[in-house]
């Protein structure tokens, strides 16, 4: 029962962790929070579920052509609201303000578009039977999501502080005049930070697709917790991102098993709130206070 | 000493004001007593609604609008206002059903405000120390844990299944039991939020709310303490969201949790921000406009947020005062137009 | 007046300002210059409250004010203003002057919801003397004007103003005469002698050294975070260390 409960746990934190990595990301190389995250997550899920199962096309042409496509809208999105925000100067409020109308018209775009039912997810690995690990029964699908979310955390943390657009893109988060003087593009870094953080949403949503199915509320089911992990582990931090997440995942499941379902959310967030409350930074001490 | 505009517009006020007073008291006595239609109460009952919605959403306009802070968790007061109304008055819930004891509805709507005020200051003490986008998590964290309160214990609660048969406010011994009744009740109401917000803006408190969102490093340079006056304005603005939820209670006398999920707090932010924050009337166009469009579009429910998410995206884009401030430019717009005829 | 004791503010391995030591006298129109990056707008920021020194005494007539909120040491009695403009843009110049008088302010929120007639003489009150000191610095003209509509030099004066309205005992001016002509700079020199007259202290920065030499009655020169040199504006300008800072050509007044 308890590695039941363990193994769930991290597959489920792992489901946080992608969405948590965008966060982290974007606020990382934008200075900005990002409400539209959820919903791009939940709008590459079901993109994927339109390529793989609707359409049969191989798993990894529809998560290619999906992520692609994400990657487009996201800088589609930044180009068209959020850059037309920051030049008329916009006050912050008013481009996160922004960000949660996209997330909205986001949301019931996707019901219109596809439906408002709950959708399964084709299993990806037909031909691999469940793992079974210290007696609990684990699906291919979610060793899956563990090795991705740890892969993406590992390959972002290089991006962003060993290559150079990653630092870049730091750059022009934290400073844009003095980026631009150095020489950075410093519009088109940003639209591109905000395409790979979609198309990262997207890759997460994909993943984590067969575990939890497709619907339009998967993105908000999802989003809150993962803005949960990522404070809680130190909002803009990839490694806290992960750890974090991975935090609320086991946190959620073992409260679901040993206190009850029905109490498991209100555990979590009373957590959320006393964590934000008495250590803000997070676990890898991000900058929260307002001098 | 005031701004000249004011002076020039305060013939068209008065104009305003006189044909407000006029729609606002007799068409809705002519609906009641038959007049016009017979008994046509839902017209009353929306226009109830819409003025629960204006003070919640003026409330969040003090926050929002003059002290330059993002809540988007006002659902969680306006819960919070409901629920605690709800079960303080109710016979079988809370109070009533552990100690016998209920406390009259009057009563307990200002208890319940008194108690999401609490639960504002509380939430603002260690807010205000964030940096804006931390502030707003920690909102919306706030909304879902109220969310799950409600709707995680029924043993309280009642859960998912709600709680029904609230009882009517009973003010002096009349019984507010239909919609014409708690709708001058509200009228009343409604007026007594409009003034106390006019003298808190117009005052050194509200004064210091404006420092604070135009700037807040030249404010405390003023001798304005920031902190001190978020949390005031969130106390505030907790108080009048939280008063409208219990208004809300009880005028529907049901409330169960799905009213009180995430997308009420950005429903009031959409009539906020479309309707023209940091003024009086903004607020109200917003409700006005945002709940006739709900009933307006009941074929296009589908569409619903869909619409109000293009409406928050274009007012943000395209009219950063909101409806009010368009409907004021157009206003200055003719009176230009008019002063020119005149000159030439 | 105001003692600055042994000032040192680290950031992170860069020392921004190493031990730093004067004194302005009641009265004076101190100066402080030097060459970009000399720390000048930093000794500014620990004064006023804007930044913490790492070590070291701010004093003001005998009590310890580094380190405490800015909103506490406005209370005490230093005010400022701003390089970068920093003006409550959609309130009007009359709002403006009338939210620095906040640290002397009374009412609470109760009496200001309630109307009390308390409340509304003291508004009245602070009204008054905001319009005042409005036209004290000369921009009557503008009172009920927004502040993002005034001209830059405009602007300017209503931060001055501003500053003044909570009767500090101490003015700091942050660059006051960037970005004005001559003759806006003339009224402005007559403005802080105006104001020296009143019995206020006068803290300036400058980069415009004519300015400085013509309107201080001593000087602080700061270079790399540290004193240069002390004295009155002809003892500084002949000093030679002072010359070669400027280096550069630069025609020291």
């Amino acid at each position: 029962m308890f590695v039941n409960v363990l193994i769930g746990g991290l597959v489920l934190g792992c489901t946080y962790g992608m969405l948590a990595l965008g966060y982290s990301l974007i606020y990382q190389a934008s200075g900005y929070m990002n409400f539209t995250q959820p919903d791009l997550l939940m709008v590459g899920a079901f993109m994927g579920l339109t390529f793989f199962g609707t359409w049969g096309w191989p798993f990894a042409i529809s998560l290619a052509l999906a992520m692609i496509m994400m990657f487009l809208l996201g800088m589609a999105m930044e180009r068209s609201f959020i850059r037309t925000l920051v030049k008329k100067g916009a006050k912050n409020i008013y481009i996160v303000l922004a960000t949660i109308a996209l997330s909205t018209i986001l949301q019931n775009a996707a019901m219109l578009i596809w439906d408002s039912r709950q959708h399964s997810f084709p299993s990806i690995f037909t031909k691999i039977k469940p793992f079974k690990i210290g007696g609990a029964s684990v699906r291919p699908e979610g060793i899956l999501a563990i090795v991705v979310a740890i892969s993406a955390m590992v390959l972002l943390h290089l991006f962003l502080n060993k290559t150079k657009f990653g630092t870049a893109m730091r750059a022009s988060a934290q400073n844009k005049t003095a980026a631009n003087v150095m020489g950075i593009n410093v519009w088109q870094t940003i639209s591109i930070t905000y395409g790979i953080a979609a198309a990262l949403a997207c890759l997460g949503g994909v993943i984590v697709a067969p575990n939890l199915g497709v619907s339009m509320n998967l993105g908000t089911q999802l989003g809150m917790k993962s803005f949960a992990s990522a404070v809680i582990g130190g909002y803009g931090n990839m490694y806290g991102a992960i750890v974090g997440a991975l935090l609320i995942g086991l946190i959620e499941t073992f409260s679901a098993a040993y206190i009850g379902s029905l109490y498991k959310d209100f555990i979590v967030f009373a957590l959320l709130i006393l964590a934000m409350i008495f250590k803000p930074t997070g676990i890898f001490n991000a900058k929260v206070y307002d001098t | 000493m005031q701004k000249k505009l004011k002076g020039k517009t305060s013939a068209l006020n008065k104009a305003a004001i006189a044909v407000g007073v006029f729609l606002l008291l007799v068409i809705p006595a002519m609906l009641n007593f038959g007049i016009v239609f017979s008994a046509n109460s839902y017209l009353i009952f929306l226009m109830c609604i819409i003025m629960i919605y204006a003070i919640a959403t003026s409330g969040l306009d003090l926050l929002f609008g003059y002290t330059g802070q993002i809540s988007l968790g006002h659902a969680g007061f306006y819960c919070i206002g409901a629920y605690a109304s709800a079960l303080l008055s109710h016979p079988s819930y809370g109070l009533g059903k552990w100690l016998g004891i209920t406390i009259s509805p009057i009563i307990s709507i200002f208890l319940a405000a008194l108690l999401a005020m609490g639960f504002g200051i509380l939430l603002s003490l260690p807010a205000t120390k964030l940096v804006q986008h931390f502030l707003s998590l920690l909102t919306i964290a706030f909304a879902q844990l109220v969310y799950l309160a409600v709707s995680s214990f029924p043993e309280v609660t009642n859960g998912f299944l709600g709680i029904a048969t609230i009882p009517y406010i009973n003010l002096f011994g009349i019984e507010l039991d239909n919609n014409y009744k708690f709708y001058m009740f509200l009228l009343v109401v409604v007026v007594l939020v409009l003034v106390v917000k006019t003298n808190i803006v117009k005052s050194r408190v509200g004064r210091c709310f404006i420092a604070v969102r135009e700037n807040q490093l030249a404010a405390n340079g003023c001798g304005v303490d920031i902190r001190k006056y978020k949390i005031t304005a969130f106390a505030l603005s907790a108080f009048f969201t939280g008063i409208s939820g219990a208004l809300y209670a009880h005028l529907v006398t049901f409330i169960s949790p799905e009213s009180f999920m995430y997308a009420q707090s950005v429903i009031f932010l959409t009539m906020l921000v479309f309707g023209g924050n940091g003024n009086l009337l903004g607020p109200i166009l917003g409700a006005a406009i945002i709940t006739s469009s709900q009933e307006m579009l009941q074929a296009f429910r589908d569409y619903q947020m869909l619409i109000y998410g293009g409406l928050m995206l274009v007012s943000i884009l395209f009219l950063p005062k909101g409806l009010y401030g368009l409907l004021r430019q157009m206003l200055q717009f003719a009176k230009d137009g008019r002063e020119k005829h005149v000159d030439s | 007046m105001l003692t600055v004791e042994n000032l040192t503010v680290r950031f992170g391995g860069l020392v921004a300002v190493n031990n730093l030591s004067f004194t302005i006298n009641k009265g004076e129109i101190f100066g402080l210059i030097g060459p970009n990056g000399a720390g000048k707008t930093t000794c500014f920021n620990m004064i006023s409250g804007a930044l913490v020194p790492t070590s070291g005494k701010v004093i003001l007539n005998e009590k310890e004010i580094q380190g405490r909120p800015m909103f506490q040491i406005n209370g005490e009695g230093i005010a400022r203003t701003y390089q970068n403009i920093n003006l409550f843009k959609e309130m009007t110049v009359l709002e403006n002057v009338m939210v620095g008088q906040q640290s002397h302010m009374k009412s609470g929120l109760l009496a200001a919801i309630l109307r009390t007639s308390s409340q509304r003489k003291e508004e009245m009150a602070v009204m008054e003397k905001a319009q005042e000191i409005i036209e004290f610095v000369g921009l009557r003209h503008r009172l009920a004007d927004d502040a993002c509509n005034l001209s830059y030099g405009e602007q300017r004066l209503l931060e001055i103003a501003r500053a003044l309205a909570s009767d500090p005992v101490l003015l700091l001016l942050d660059e006051p005469a960037a970005g004005m002509n001559p003759s806006e700079k003339m009224e402005l020199k007559d403005l802080v002698l105006r104001i020296r007259s009143k019995g206020v202290t006068v803290l300036v920065v400058e980069h415009d050294m004519k300015f400085v030499m013509n309107l201080t009655d001593r000087i602080c020169v700061l270079n790399y975070g540290e004193e240069l040199a002390m004295g009155t504006p002809t003892e500084v300008q002949n000093n030679p260390a002072v010359v070669e800072a400027y280096l550069g050509g630069e025609n020291i007044g």
